[in-house]
């Protein structure tokens, strides 16, 4: 029962928060400049329609549901009467396909308009940013094609996978995250709208990202190696990897790059017996299988 | 389960707590004009599936569902098929794929849904929505994801069949033969549970609120490994317990003023202000501790004696000594806590400031295991009194912090000026300890090895300095130059830290319709900073890829060209250097150069047709110098030129693929289908620098090296399905998939050994079977020293049918949904 009283208050709070939302501004006659949007509808029905059904179609349709969208099909396009009179032969001041002259931040600036909060207020000076992206590069606008978020293409991967290839292609490596598999996100990594972090990751570093959750590798341990505190991405390539476990190098090599001799064991020939424990299975991790770091006081090496 | 029961009865709770209140209230108010004509495209979306809404003056309810179900034509084995079901499940018989109910308002624009995808499966998902925009989006996703490790695990052992956490071998312990014939032990698999819920809320057009619980549970377990007796064994490959569960829970409150007033204070000034503060709370919790597990050459612990007059330790037996049981921690349960404060200004000539302070602490205190676990070590050894821990725990300790400012500005029309100052520092505050004597592997004690805990603190700061000037319309050119400092405490570990520069330059060329091009240019110089200090002579002349100087280089070009309208085509390459080997580097790696090439292309002829194709290829080579070491300092095998070898890692990945669809009836039938090749080799060439010369004839042979047999992968699956559309309520999919996998891993083979002797032995020409539980042992005894459990992906061919008949197919959720995560 303790549970429901905290529902009645969210429920309370939610009543609270919509109240203010029941007076609707009544449509106005549109401005100097704008056609308004049912003539937007004598040509473009068929793409109206399919908006009309899109949460931000519902939105801009309620005449003053959102900010700035009070010119309905204009508040994105612009001031749009040339383009009625023209017959179509002038564009609007603002168009989003890939052959339109406006350009890239005109056409951002017109989404950031109504969507520069939570995660895109690091859009500007970000990477994509400044790669000269468009929010209709990842996203549509005129109709329902996703679950959420309205990606350009059917997944996260898919759509991030257009420009950026390998990664794309190293999610089907022999080990890899579950993102070809649709049970991760590209996003769940990585803040495709702007970040003040590295390789625009929504946590502060590599490591506090891997441990959102793998969280078991975070420590403190008694014993901690150098590698893992600085990156989990020293050892591993978190977008797939021929090699177990994600590992960019093949074990034991990966160790040797800074352990050169271990043992003073040979671990070139795969025929030596006396070198199995080096070169199958997990390769030094066979003995040393607390690499992450041991919370054992006799886990100096790792081994416990 | 009571977490997920919690998670989804609070999510239904409260999506029907929105339903009562929300509803209605939106509905009073708005029964306009535009309101009344989304209930009309509502009713006309539902007009074919009148049959599956039921509509009352609130709103209306649809239902839609998939079932059918999958037959094998061709099926792997229970032991072949861990690389099919790696994070998915593919049962046969009877499936419900995707299922949803939908509740939408008729006066209001929300949205409340059920959606649900291969329920009843093992990796079945969840999705609970509630969802009025502009006001509040609640959302619950539990999405289940099988980690499958290996479907061909054996043992002669009980791997905590019996008792969780307790890995148990029979007495006397199993010889060669057991091992080798020991029963499949079924699959290493851990379920991971992740369940998210999240509730946004927007209480005016400024504020925005999210508060997100991330609760992840990992049931199940994961093959880890063990040395008994240090690196010569024997070592055991067993099967450790995974009962962890992960709670991320993470509140936030953003402020965006939106174009402010001119009139306003500063208005003509701070045209925007945007403010963030969050707060994250994540408690990891271990159900287990350790684990024990039996030695598998033992089952009476063994010490090793200690003789007062040459203070030396021996082994009784000079064959095998340690106990017959040892303990092996497993992660301990920590706790995390981050605030984060983010503000940013919007100034005149669009100049932007962004600030951001992070600050996180990292905890953990679980209570120290024993140093040991052999009985026999009590009775002789006689530094037994310097074993006891210092504390009970370690108090462990860690403050991580980040300082990001990033300022953009356009001073003239087409520039654009970018800087970026980032400072993130690590910091562990967990008091020393010392061990005064250490237990290595369960036989002895041992002074030597005992150590004082050691810290790696580090700070690393970063500034990036860029513009952009935009020549022509969709037309610019980049500069930018990047500065990383990267600081170690001095004296913790081999280089005080590094300095690296990164100069870079960027075209973006978009002004003919049919063509759009980037290209791009990084060069990066890293240098050591200090001293390099070369920790024991075993890396005399070696420098640790993360210390070492380094010259970088990449390009990155990209091509977008659509000759004619239906025809796209993408072209890409990719290629990065690093080069190590400056200031007397003569080990380590030396080099790492990755070149991608991809195309792809998307052709849509007519409406109803579209295919698709496309081609990567990915060539990696990373060279690495290593040397044979043995024999005393200054002796001839101790430096020997003759001993060096060089490594090249040779990696090429290579994906292919085909897509079509066609609508061959309109709003009827379509035919989709593609084909997938992913092929990967790797390969590594190990070439001495001259034949091994200058020791014994065993020396020798160990300072030999030979190249390693490749290691070859390729998955290759493809699909054909035909949707119908039988009525407008009704749907029937028949798919068809073949898969086909092909894996050749000698790592995860059993060696054809032609020497009984553990060194030597020419170059093995077969690999026979998973790798055995019992390496180098003699047959019918117990002396091997390597025991694995066999574990490794076989090769498997599956081809199945699916039939699915959909009902009310308009509303059934998308394939693909969104990651819990």
């Amino acid at each position: 029962m303790r549970h429901m009283r905290y529902v009645r208050w969210l429920s309370v709070a939610l009543v609270l928060f919509i109240a203010p939302r029941m007076a609707i501004a009544q449509q106005k006659q549109p401005p100097a400049g704008y056609a308004g949007s049912a003539a937007c509808v004598d040509c473009h029905k068929e793409s109206v329609h399919q908006f009309e059904a899109t949460v931000m179609g519902k939105l801009i349709k309620e005449n003053g549901g959102v900010k700035n969208g009070e010119h309905g099909c204009e508040s994105c396009h612009g001031p749009s009467k040339a383009h009625v009179e023209s017959g179509g032969d002038v564009l609007p001041p603002i168009s989003y396909s890939s052959k339109a002259k406006t350009s890239v931040t005109d056409r951002n600036a017109s989404c950031l308009t109504c969507h520069e909060k939570t995660s895109r207020t690091m859009w500007a000076g970000s990477t994509h940013e400044s790669r000269n992206l468009s929010c209709t590069d990842c996203h549509v606008v005129m109709h329902d094609n996703t679950e959420r978020s309205n990606l350009k293409k059917a997944s996260v991967l898919a759509t991030c996978g257009s420009c950026h290839r390998e990664k794309a292609a190293a999610m089907s490596k022999f080990s890899h995250m579950p993102l070809g598999e649709g049970k991760m996100e590209c996003t769940n990594c990585h803040s495709p709208h702007g970040s003040p972090n590295e390789k625009l990751l929504v946590a502060s570093s590599v490591n506090e990202t891997c441990f959102s959750c793998h969280a078991e590798k975070r420590g403190p341990f008694m014993w901690e190696h150098l590698p893992v505190t600085e990156s989990c991405s020293n050892c591993h390539d978190p977008h797939g990897s021929n090699k177990i476990r994600m590992l960019k190098y093949v074990p034991p090599r990966l160790c040797q790059q800074c352990h050169l001799t271990p043992h003073g064991a040979p671990s070139g020939r795969p025929e030596d017996q006396a070198s199995v424990r080096f070169n199958y299975n997990k390769g030094c991790v066979n003995c040393h299988s607390q690499i992450h770091g041991s919370n054992h006081p006799a886990g100096v090496f790792f081994t416990r | 389960m009571r977490h997920y029961s919690l998670s989804i009865t609070t999510a239904c709770v409260l999506a029907a707590g929105a339903l009562t209140w929300g509803v209605p209230a939106k509905g009073n108010a708005q029964a306009t004009k535009d309101s009344a004509q989304a209930t009309k495209d509502n009713a006309q979306a539902t007009k074919d599936n009148a049959q599956a809404t039921k509509t009352s003056n609130s709103g209306t309810f649809t239902a839609a569902a998939e079932v059918g179900g999958r037959g094998f034509t061709t099926e792997p084995s229970d032991v072949d098929n861990g690389r099919l079901e790696l994070y998915r499940s593919l049962p046969k018989g009877a499936l419900l794929e995707r299922g949803s109910l939908r509740f939408t308002p008729a006066d209001s624009m929300g949205r409340y849904q059920l959606v649900s995808r291969r329920l009843g499966q093992i990796d079945q998902s969840l999705w609970l929505e509630a969802l009025m925009p502009k006001l509040y989006d609640f959302n619950v996703r539990w999405d289940r994801i099988p980690h499958l490790y290996s479907s061909t695990a054996r043992s002669p052992g009980d791997e905590g069949g019996t008792t969780l956490g307790l890995n148990s071998l029979p007495t006397p312990r199993p010889d060669t033969t057991a091992w080798k014939n020991a029963p499949y032990i079924g699959n290493i698999r851990t379920i991971w549970d992740p369940v998210k819920t999240s509730f946004a809320l927007r209480p005016t057009e400024a504020l925005d609120t999210k508060f997100d619980w991330l609760h992840i549970g990992k049931k199940g377990n994961l093959a880890k490994s063990i040395s008994f007796s240090g690196s010569g064994g024997p070592s055991r490959e067993y099967v450790s317990p995974i009962d962890e569960t992960v709670n991320n829970f993470r509140i936030a409150q953003s402020y965006s003023s939106g174009l402010r007033d001119r009139n306003s204070a500063l208005g003509e000034i701070v045209k925007s202000v945007q403010g963030t503060i969050a707060y994250q709370y994540s408690k990891y919790h271990n159900e287990f501790n350790s684990v024990l597990v039996d030695n598998p050459a033992l089952s009476t612990p063994v010490a090793l004696t200690y003789n007062p007059t040459t203070q030396a330790y021996t082994c009784p037996n000079n064959v095998v000594c340690g106990t017959n049981t040892a303990r092996v921690g497993l992660p301990p349960s920590n706790t995390a806590s981050t605030i984060s404060l983010m503000g940013a200004v919007l100034l005149p000539l669009r100049t932007r400031f962004v600030g951001s302070v992070n600050t996180s602490t990292e905890k953990q205190n679980e209570p120290f295991l024993p140093q040991f676990n052999n009985s026999a070590l009590a009775a002789t050894d006689p530094n037994l009194n310097l074993l006891a821990n210092q504390r009970p725990s370690l108090e462990g300790k860690v403050d991580r912090a980040t300082v990001n400012f990033v300022a953009t500005s356009h001073p003239i029309t087409n520039l654009t000026l970018g800087a970026k100052y980032r400072n993130y520092s690590y910091s562990n505050k967990t008091p020393q300890g010392r061990i005064l004597a250490m237990v290595v592997s369960d036989r002895a004690t041992t002074l030597s090895d005992s150590a004082t805990t050691e810290w790696d603190p580090f700070t690393k700061v970063n500034e990036d300095f860029s513009a952009t000037y935009q020549i022509i319309s969709n037309g610019s050119v980049s500069v930018g130059y990047g500065i990383e400092n990267f600081t170690r405490e001095p004296g913790v570990f081999r280089a005080d830290g590094s300095q690296e520069k990164t100069p870079r330059v960027a075209v973006d060329y978009g002004a003919l319709s049919w063509l759009s091009l980037h290209g791009s240019y990084m060069l990066g110089h890293r240098k050591y900073t200090g001293t390099y200090t070369e920790a024991s002579t075993e890396v005399s002349d070696m420098r640790s890829y993360m210390f070492a100087d380094r010259n970088s280089a990449r390009i990155n070009l990209m091509a977008t060209i659509t000759p004619f309208d239906p025809l796209s085509v993408g072209l890409s390459y990719q290629n990065g250097e690093d080069m190590y080997g400056k200031r007397g580097q003569r080990f380590g790696l030396m080099s790492d150069k990755t070149i991608t090439t991809g195309v792809d292309a998307d052709y849509t002829p007519i409406e109803r047709l579209n295919l698709s194709a496309g081609y990567t290829h990915e060539k990696t080579d990373a060279v690495d110098r290593f040397r044979y070491r043995t024999g005393a300092v200054g002796s001839v095998t101790y430096d020997n030129p003759a001993y060096y070898w060089t490594t090249t890692n040779a990696d090429r990945n290579t994906t292919a693929y085909g897509n079509v669809r066609a609508v061959l009836i309109p709003e009827q039938l379509e035919l989709t289908g593609g084909f997938s090749v992913i092929d990967s080799k790797f390969h590594m060439f190990n070439v001495n620098d001259e034949t091994p010369t200058g020791g014994t004839a065993a020396q020798n042979l160990s300072a030999t090296v030979d190249n390693w047999p490749e290691v070859t992968t390729r998955l290759t699956p493809i699909n054909l399905a035909v949707q119908y559309r039988l009525t407008p309520e009704w749907g029937l999919t028949l798919s068809f998939t073949s898969e086909k996998y092909e894996n050749n891993n000698f790592q995860f083979e059993a060696p054809a050994f032609t020497s009984t002797t553990l060194a030597g032995g020419p170059p093995i020409t077969s690999w026979t079977g998973d790798l055995p539980g019992n390496v180098g042992a003699t047959a019918g005894t117990n002396t091997g020293q390597f025991h694995f459990l066999a574990n490794n992906y076989h090769p498997y061919t599956a081809r199945w049918f699916t039939l699915l008949f959909s009902y009310n197919p308009s509303f059934l959720p998308f394939r693909s949904g969104r990651s819990a995560f």
